[in-house]
């Protein structure tokens, strides 16, 4: 790999000994992809910060790393934690795991982090220009940027990504190299995929024909932020890929895609006929969703013996707050929650759960072994409203 | 015996073998407090990683196992080298980096041939593996 002069000082630490060790990871990372040189990022997003998934070794190392006086070369935001941190103690959160997510959070502020945790920094806090090349971890985020906005990502992990925030630089291969970022197999729609859960299906559907392979969508598009997200979301569950394409028209080893099988996958997966937790926010909320859902539920109650949990991101919720739907929302008795996800949150999921998207569905079942019932956002609120 | 690989984390390390023909995922086959493997579909279910040069295909996992790795490394619980005769996933290549626990991977001939666990065996700095 070829190095500039710079990038040999930062791996040979004169610059110190936390570029060095990011320096490493980087390079090492770039071995296995073949990379021949290294480019610049500009920006990073980072998975791996709810105390649930990285635990106290995590926290050791970040703050081991906070230690060595690094900071983030780069806009660096962070994934969902385990917890609203302002209204954890609504989550049934204990004091302990408050205290460690807090330190994590600490940690990653020290070095130079903005400490807004969602899962769609594209659309508020982090946002890219088309053909810029980013270091984002979070792989239904780096669906969306580089299927929507025609940013460049691969799929990072928490600590590659934390690794070129802090040098500001990546390995170039993968989807950073345009010749890398064809289709091999294609998914026709054969007939008019509308809406958010239908796009989610079809994400869902998506992943699990393509596997490895870049796919090709047609004769589908969708218009709307909750319908790419969902799509974005869908893919990330269950494929490996990075992005998607949308075109016309395709030659290539074609899937269909129809109404039965739509049904089909959430048949599969949807085994409930009832529910006791809405969950809404997978991906958090915009502030269209926030709306719609506020619109909905002004002047009503939820029933007793159900809950509505919404997720948003810091941003969706100061403008949905500015707004009075935070108000309407909560006067009706849902729940609405910061920078985090029932997902990656410590809360013990009893009950079924019901949503609208399949990637909560699939980890819901997967994690929690929970059971889940799948319909449209709109019509799983109706069900619990008086 | 020499065999050769790909360095992807470096270092030298000199101990016994431990060697699967199975791939393993550090998270959930692994249990981070003994570092014991508990993956029943492990052949080598049972054993310890510590201080082992552990030989294996590949691994497979999310990036949680980057964690479990990081966390063998601070309890003194983890292999003290890692070979694969496949590629190295970013995952595993993670763990071993920020860990300092040398990583080769892509090892030719296919050590599974000629090692067998419990033989005494060395990794040096160049990628190179003396048996």
């Amino acid at each position: 790999m070829i190095l500039t002069k710079h990038e040999e000082d930062m791996l040979n630490g004169i610059y110190g000994d936390g570029l060095r060790r990011a320096m490493k990871i980087i390079i090492g990372l770039g071995k296995i992809g073949n990379a021949t040189h290294l480019i610049d990022v500009k920006s990073a997003h980072i998975s791996g910060v709810s105390y649930s998934n990285i635990g106290d070794e995590g926290l050791e190392f970040l703050e081991e790393l906070a230690s060595l006086n690094v900071k983030v070369k780069v806009p660096t935001t962070l994934n969902p934690c385990g917890i609203d941190l302002i209204k954890w103690r609504l989550m049934g959160v204990d004091d302990e795991y408050y205290n460690k997510q807090a330190k994590i959070i600490k940690a990653y502020e020290a070095l130079g982090v903005k400490a807004t945790c969602t899962c769609t920094p594209y659309l508020y806090d982090n946002i890219p220009m088309r053909k810029d090349h980013i270091a984002w971890a979070e792989s239904s985020a780096v669906i969306y940027a580089n299927t929507f906005i025609k940013a460049y990502t691969n799929k990072e992990s928490g600590i590659s990504a934390l690794a070129s925030a802090l040098t500001g630089k990546t390995a170039y291969y993968g989807l950073h190299n345009d010749r890398k970022r064809k289709p091999e197999i294609a998914v026709k729609a054969n007939f008019k995929v509308k809406g958010a859960l239908e796009f989610s299906v079809l994400g869902y559907f998506t992943g699990r024909v393509s596997g490895e392979r870049i796919p090709l969508i047609l004769e589908a598009y969708p218009k709307t932020i909750p319908e790419k997200k969902q799509f974005s979301a869908g893919l990330s569950a269950s494929g490996s890929v990075g992005m998607a394409l949308f075109r016309r028209r395709g030659n290539m080893e074609t899937v269909d895609f129809d109404r039965d099988m739509f049904k089909d996958v959430i048949d599969e997966l949807s085994v409930e006929d009832d529910f006791s937790i809405l969950f809404l926010g997978c991906p958090h909320l915009c502030l269209e969703e926030i709306e719609e859902i506020a619109r909905m539920v002004k002047g009503r109650k939820i029933v007793r013996g159900k809950e509505v949990w919404l997720c948003t991101s810091k941003s969706a919720y100061i403008q949905a707050f500015n707004n009075g739907f935070i108000k309407v929302i909560e006067d009706a008795g849902l729940k609405v929650f910061i920078d985090t996800c029932l997902i990656v949150s410590p809360v013990k999921i009893k009950h079924t759960i019901g949503t609208n998207a399949m990637k909560t569905a699939h980890y819901i079942r997967s994690l929690h072994n929970i059971n889940v019932k799948i319909a449209e956002a709109m019509a799983l609120l109706r069900e619990v409203l008086e | 015996m020499k065999l050769k690989g790909r360095i992807i984390s470096e270092g030298e390390a000199r101990g016994e073998a431990l060697v699967s023909s199975k791939p393993l995922s550090f998270y959930g086959d692994i249990d981070k407090a003994s570092g014991l493997i508990i993956g029943r579909d492990s052949d080598i279910y049972g054993h310890t990683v510590t201080n082992k040069i552990l030989i294996l295909p590949y691994t497979r996992g999310s990036t949680v196992s980057a964690w479990v790795i990081y966390a063998l490394k601070k309890r003194n619980l983890s292999p003290k080298a890692i070979l694969l005769w496949r590629t190295a996933d970013p995952v595993i290549a993670s763990g071993c980096l920020i860990s300092s626990i040398p990583l080769i991977d892509m090892v030719k001939p296919k050590p599974q041939l000629y090692i067998r666990s419990g033989d005494e065996v060395e990794v040096l700095s160049t990628g190179e593996i003396i048996i």
